[in-house]
């Protein structure tokens, strides 16, 4: 897949400043977001069903749905660092720090990040590979 | 190569021109919060399922 990762950053690259570059890329990862949790709740919902069907207590019901609730909640992790990066890049804009701006983006990658190694064993993750590549264009941290 | 692989590649191309393509073509990309829902929908399927699972084992 490292093609289209490249075809992607080159596309994203040549839209222009860094503020523009930066909400189409925030877009395109909001995207790919909204994508991956369709597909995730679809499923959870299905092994969700499954597993109440199968399990004799609370505990062995739970226990089998502990992949699906990390998955879940990174992505309640990764919607708020995308909130996050959204605001940062607003406040750079209106003339704020880049540096923070820059900081929420590594920070939403990590987040990413963390999403797809929740899903691995899970899901397909076309959709997040695609939007992790979009943001590395802004991935340096030097803000303490 | 898997058939299952092709589609996958075969979708993410497509996704992936569809975002861009949007992307590129819009003045002013569309904002995180006109993009994500109020609540991810995964939240909305796990209280379901919660609900569920308290109904049968208390």
């Amino acid at each position: 897949m490292r093609w289209l990762w490249a075809i992607l950053f080159w596309l994203l690259a040549s839209c222009g400043g860094s503020v523009s570059t930066g909400r189409k890329a925030l877009y395109v990862a909001a995207e790919a977001l909204v994508a991956t949790d369709s597909a995730i709740a679809e499923k959870y919902t299905d092994a969700a069903a499954k597993a109440l069907e199968e399990s004799a207590s609370a505990d062995a019901y739970h226990q089998r749905m502990l992949p699906w609730d990390n998955a879940e909640q990174s992505v309640r992790l990764s919607r708020a660092a995308l909130f996050a990066a959204q605001s940062a890049l607003d406040t750079f804009e209106d003339g704020g720090s880049q540096a923070r701006w820059q900081c929420t983006v590594h920070d939403l990658i990590l987040a990413f990040k963390e999403l797809q190694l929740s899903l691995e064993d899970i899901l397909p993750l076309h959709d997040i590979s695609t939007a992790l590549t979009a943001l590395e264009a802004f991935a340096t941290c030097e803000e303490p | 190569m898997k058939a299952d692989d092709v589609m996958g590649v075969v979708n993410d191309l497509l996704t992936l021109a569809k975002l861009v393509v949007e992307a590129v073509q819009s003045g002013d990309a569309k904002k995180v919060e006109d993009v994500l829902p109020k609540t991810a929908r995964t939240t909305l399927a796990k209280a379901a399922a919660d609900a569920r699972a308290k109904h049968k084992f208390g």
